[in-house]
């Protein structure tokens, strides 16, 4: 630890720790756009690291080493903690040139906040206020479109501004775009895709797609959640919603994903990781849902189903290891379109809310003599990949879809704010008990590691006939991007890999690829820390704030009595009524799917 | 030549890249959007990427040149040369404007600089330098290339 | 006033195509001197001290703009290498896209071998394998010539092999440039030879410590190599009696404007501007009147008794920043206004796009220089190109931004803040 001065006030910090961390710790604020607690080098760099460049020039201070005289102006985000370093934030000087950087990425803005979706909780924007910018004195740099004719010459001409509504999950708007680079840093550090680059130069440059063409990557809309403004946001369904509420024929059916209730209460300006499930199912009830199912019962299959498939991989030789976890459909995808040689590695089992989604349609409407075309299914997800799933034409049955929309948690605050409904005020609700009795291994399918987890409790039982003495296995929680844990079940060693991003999966399947491989099992998540750091969460989002929702997670799992997906009561209800049981051939109908390789829509 | 005999002439490492996309440029006249999938998958390279270093460069087109590719050098030199009147004579003479939309058949631009400064002002047609370029003689220069 | 002919000495007197017209003129004989001297390891070791010496001792510094020692960059790679066990690879900067610079051109067309022998030399002294020699992609025939060159040093053998102790075969990669004045910019450069964009990237750490593919990397200009092989031939003492100062040896000047003869010129450092533009370019063209001479780009506006300072890399009192040595004379027939959007033209076409005040700031001058040539100039635009100015000079990235910030600050330097005054749409 070293002393360094900022503003006048001491205080004591890493070495080589940088010090827009250090002024985030200390709730020092300083105007940024282009760095964020997401990235990997946020906090310490690596010595020659030189992937971080700090572009938006908004985070400078003024900063003078020990025995230096004069203070130099360098960006916060690359300034590295060094003893008797002393800092000054804001001064006349920096606020001055602040301002005049604000507004040049501003003008392009003139006149978009009003319908933005990300109005009001835009960075840009509250910068634009805090920083006090009301003028426009300069010329916007991307012009506004104004006729159907200019607007067909820049499609055709592959100009500059680029609205991209066409893939199923993110809508990309260059016009807001102010070129800060977070999206192009995640998808390539994060999840080695690089499926958005800085494109031109000069006065034409942009964040932009090879050739406009629209997105086409794994949907898992890092970026969406990093975008300091409007450009980069999921694909907004509320609209689809509201309108299958107010029809009088559709029942809705609204399920939500073990990650969301923990995080929900950020959007009502609750602390990360509070737990708000009862008021998340009254909110859903006063938004006009019929029904509200919890995903976390698909998950409990997920896992009786899972958990089969490798105890029979393992046991009986069927189908090759290590087996692959399929619950997060940005990997599933991002399988399908890089390494489709590994398809069968990938367990068939649905992801959990596709699980639900088809038992309500098929189960559900059998029993309640529904007709699958008036059930309105929706699906709250931490998730901007799970828009892309359920547009798949695995998950449609004579041209039904088994989920008619997926909401993230996003969209969901913004609709409950939009109704004039205030989380903290509603009263306790509980889910419809056809399809929303879970356990706690549902639960924690939230968090990176979860299914793993959930899976060895339900194998253990199936391997060795009982329950493992202690369930909670702490080998398959952490932080880490690729963490190994090994499982005793009976005298069988199980040895599992744990990845979140993308980038760390690719490593993985390369080295498989080589023929290395030390594990049978591989669970994938594409977010950081999974479900709970998804696209589609509350922004903002830090390592920390993940902490806090994993806390929470962990913490609903220690408080529930039924903690096995095995013991599940509505479990074994519904294999006796309806699928028979594990494996069977109607759990193969409904519950399983199938993978092919990924074939490119625009890239022809 | 095809793309794929022009991939096989280099190895797949990142330094190749560049000279790749010039070799190919000067083949092809451009790089298609065909191509960068093909380079993308024998580079093993985000496509949104090479698309980002094509179109950071001067030299390296993404889309097909237009049939008649006039560039005015408008670099200090040259201004002090003439080209300012040089560039209004060539606008009159073809009857667009510089450094708007090109069409399929005229992309009249000005460019800062090519290094020729001695022999300015510098008009440069489907690649051939034009040096001491004075307006009255735009008309014949232009002539032979329509 | 005479040129002093040491790195142009055989410019024009032989045939860049030809090998043997260097060789028979004395080429490559210091590179062989030095192959003799480095067939053990002893001698190897010694003949590195001896020319890293030599250049420390001459003052030679980079001929790229910013002016840094030489020798002390190869030094801090070389240890670098060393310690760290990494290769040491050279890049040779013939990117050159300033306006108004064509001096590494010149010395490509005229006396390739000349560079590819300072090469070689250099590679030896840092044990380096690879070589990049990375060049403007506009420059077609200079191309062509290097890549010739290089064949032709290879036929001779005079790339290496098993004949010294550095047993390792020396390549010579020649590269097309992606074209652009960004390319430049040696973390630019080695960006873009990486497979990227070729974006400036912060320094530190800078290339001598982590360069390309994060190995140590001395990045040198053309005509910094092109000393190498003179400074041999004459030694450090009779190297250093050129030049004023701490500025040392020659450096070479690319003319144009309006002068009788522009052209490129060899003189010593700390040589005054009169004496080269009244001197060997002939004073001004027939009929013209000098309005101003800029230096180095977009340097100061310098008329009068400023003419007579000299050119040099030190700084201070009567002293004018060299830069790349390119001079352009501006006579009063050319409408400012049009310099000035030239110039803007040039900075906002040619940033990288990164980083905010640049790709903004330059197109928001860019609107202004418009609107100053057509004379339509808003109230507010004095004052908005003073805080664009400010945040280039004070925030951009790279040295880029400032370098965009630069004719407006000496346009207002030079005329006063009443020339936007005059120029305001009427109303």
């Amino acid at each position: 630890m070293i002393k360094i001065k900022i503003n006048q006030k001491q205080y004591q910090v890493k070495e080589g720790q940088r010090i827009l961390a250090v002024c985030n710790k200390y709730r020092i604020e300083i105007a940024s756009l282009c760095s964020h607690p997401n990235f990997s080098d946020f906090e310490k760099p690596a010595e020659q690291d030189r992937s971080s460049n700090a572009v938006c020039r908004l985070c400078l201070v003024k900063a003078r080493k020990k025995g230096e005289r004069k203070y130099q102006l360098i960006p916060a985000c690359i300034l590295k903690a060094t003893a008797g370093l002393e800092v000054i934030t804001e001064d006349a000087e920096i606020i001055r040139l602040r301002k005049t950087n604000l507004e040049l990425l501003f003008v392009n803005h003139a006149g978009l906040c009003a319908h933005c979706s990300k109005n009001m909780d835009c960075e840009l924007q509250n910068l634009a206020i805090k920083y006090d910018i009301d003028e426009f004195r300069f010329v916007p740099r991307l012009n506004e479109i104004e006729s159907n004719e200019e607007l067909d010459l820049l499609y055709e001409k592959m100009s500059r501004r680029m609205i991209d509504t066409e893939n199923p999950a993110i809508v990309r708007d260059s016009e807001k775009c102010i070129h800060c680079g977070r999206c192009v840093d995640v998808c390539k550090n994060m999840q080695g895709i690089e499926a958005i680059s800085s494109v031109g130069k000069g006065n034409q440059a942009v964040v932009g797609t090879e050739y406009n063409v629209p997105l086409e990557c794994s949907y898992c809309g890092q970026c969406t959640t990093v975008c300091p403004s409007g450009a980069l946001t999921e694909k907004n369904e509320i609209g689809a919603f509201v309108k299958a509420v107010n029809d009088p024929n559709k029942t809705v059916i609204v399920q939500t994903a073990p990650a969301i209730r923990v995080s929900l209460g950020e959007e009502f300006g609750m602390p990360p990781g509070a737990i708000v499930t009862p008021k998340m199912v009254s909110a859903l009830r006063e938004c006009g849902a019929d029904l509200v199912f919890d995903t976390n019962f698909g998950a409990d299959l997920t896992v009786m189903e899972e958990s089969l498939e490798l105890a029979e991989r393992i046991k009986k030789g069927r189908g090759v290891l290590p087996l692959f976890s399929s619950c997060c459909p940005a990997w599933v995808l991002f399988l399908e379109q890089n390494y489709p040689e590994f398809l069968s590695h990938l367990s068939t089992v649905r992801s959990p809310y596709m699980i639900v989604a088809s038992l309500i349609k098929s189960y559900y409407a059998k029993q309640n003599t529904l007709n699958p075309k008036d059930i309105f299914s929706v699906a709250i997800m931490p998730c901007t990949a799970k828009k892309y799933e359920a547009s798949r034409a695995e998950f449609r049955k004579d041209g039904v879809r088994d989920v008619d929309c997926v909401l993230t948690t996003r969209e969901f605050g913004q609709l409950l704010r939009s109704k004039g409904l205030k989380l903290a005020e509603l009263d306790d609700s509980e889910f419809d008990p056809a399809l929303g009795i879970s356990t706690s291994a549902g639960a924690i399918f939230g968090a990176s590691g979860g299914v793993t987890e959930a899976t060895i409790r339900t194998a253990h039982y199936l391997m060795t006939g009982k329950n493992a003495k202690e369930i909670e296995f702490k080998q398959a929680r952490g932080s880490v991007g690729v963490r190994l844990a090994d499982f005793k079940i009976g005298n069988f060693k199980l040895r599992t890999k744990i990845v979140y991003g993308l980038k760390n999966a690719r490593k993985v399947l390369e080295e498989l690829k080589k023929g290395e491989h030390d594990f049978d099992f591989l669970e994938v998540m594409a977010c950081p820390d999974g479900c709970i750091g998804g696209g589609g969460q509350p922004i903002p989002t830090s390592p920390k704030i993940r902490r806090a929702r994993k806390r929470a997670i962990y913490a609903q799992d220690k408080n529930m009595s039924l903690r096995m997906s095995h013991e599940n009561t509505l479990v074994k209800k519904i294999y006796d009524e309806f699928l028979i049981a594990p494996g069977s051939y109607k759990a193969k109908k409904y519950l399983h799917t199938k993978y092919h390789r990924y074939h490119y829509k625009w890239r022809k | 030549m095809t793309i794929q005999k022009i991939l096989l002439s280099f190895e797949p490492e990142k330094e190749n890249i560049l000279p790749l996309l010039q070799k190919v440029n000067v083949h092809f006249g451009y790089i298609s959007k065909d191509d960068v999938y093909r380079i993308a998958e024998y580079f093993d390279m985000a496509p949104a990427k090479i698309y980002g270093i094509i179109t950071a460069s001067e030299i390296l087109k993404s889309e097909k040149p237009s049939q008649l590719e006039v560039a005015v050098c408008t670099g200090p030199h040259c201004v002090i040369k003439g080209s300012g009147e040089v560039l209004k004579e060539i606008e009159k003479y073809l009857s667009v404007k510089a450094d708007r939309q090109a069409d399929e058949r005229i992309n009249l631009k000005t460019i800062s600089c090519t290094g020729h400064c001695l022999a300015g002002p510098i008009v440069i047609i489907n690649n051939n330098v034009h040096e001491n370029v004075k307006p009255a003689e735009v008309d014949d220069i232009l002539k032979d290339y329509l | 006033m005479q040129e002093t002919k040491i790195i142009t000495k055989l410019c024009g007197k032989i045939d860049p195509f030809s090998i043997e017209s260097y060789i028979s003129r004395g080429g490559y004989q210091q590179l062989l001197a030095y192959l003799k001297n480095i067939k053990t390891k002893k001698g190897r070791l010694q003949a590195h001290k001896k020319i890293m010496k030599l250049v420390e001792e001459s003052g030679l510094c980079g001929r790229g703009g910013a002016g840094f020692p030489t020798g002390e960059k190869w030094r801090i790679a070389y240890q670098k290498a060393q310690k760290s066990r990494q290769p040491l690879y050279l890049i040779v900067n013939g990117d050159e896209s300033q306006p108004g610079a064509f001096k590494d051109s010149f010395l490509m067309k005229k006396n390739p071998h000349l560079i590819i022998e300072g090469i070689i030399i250099l590679a030896y002294v840092l044990e380096c394998k690879k070589v990049f020699v990375y060049i403007n992609g506009t420059f077609k025939e200079e191309l062509e010539i290097m890549r010739q060159a290089v064949t032709a040093a290879f036929e001779h053998k005079f790339l290496g092999g098993k004949t010294t102790d550095f047993k390792e075969r020396i390549k010579i990669k020649i590269i097309q440039g992606a074209g652009g004045y960004i390319y430049g910019e040696e973390t630019a450069l080695i960006d873009s030879l990486e497979g990227n964009r070729g974006e400036p990237k912060i320094k530190p750490p800078f290339p001598p410590q982590s360069g390309y593919n994060n190995s140590p990397t001395v990045v040198n200009n053309i005509e910094t190599i092109a000393n190498l092989v003179p400074l041999l031939e004459m030694g450090a003492k009779k190297y250093r009696q050129l030049g004023k100062g701490n500025a040392t040896g020659t450096k070479l000047f690319s003319v144009s404007g309006a002068v009788k003869n522009p052209g490129v010129f060899e003189f010593p450092l700390g040589t005054s501007l009169r004496a080269i533009i009244y001197g060997i370019c002939g004073g001004m063209e027939k009929g013209k009147k000098l309005a101003f001479v800029q230096v180095g780009g977009t340097g100061d506006f310098l008329v009068g008794k400023q003419l007579d300072y000299c050119l040099t890399y030190e700084k201070g009192k009567q002293k004018i920043p060299v830069g790349l040595g390119n001079i352009l004379v501006v006579d009063k027939n050319v409408a400012v206004e049009d310099l000035m959007f030239s110039w803007s033209q040039f900075y906002a076409r040619e940033s990288c796009g990164q980083c905010t005040p640049c790709r903004e700031g330059t197109y928001q001058l860019l609107k202004i220089a418009e609107r100053l040539k057509e004379k339509k100039l808003m109230e507010k635009d004095y004052e908005n190109m003073q805080d664009i100015v400010e945040v280039l000079e004070k925030t951009s990235l790279c040295p880029f931004g400032n370098f965009a910030a630069q004719p407006w600050k000496k346009v207002i330097k030079f005329y006063g803040a009443d020339f936007f005054d005059a120029r305001k749409r009427k109303k």
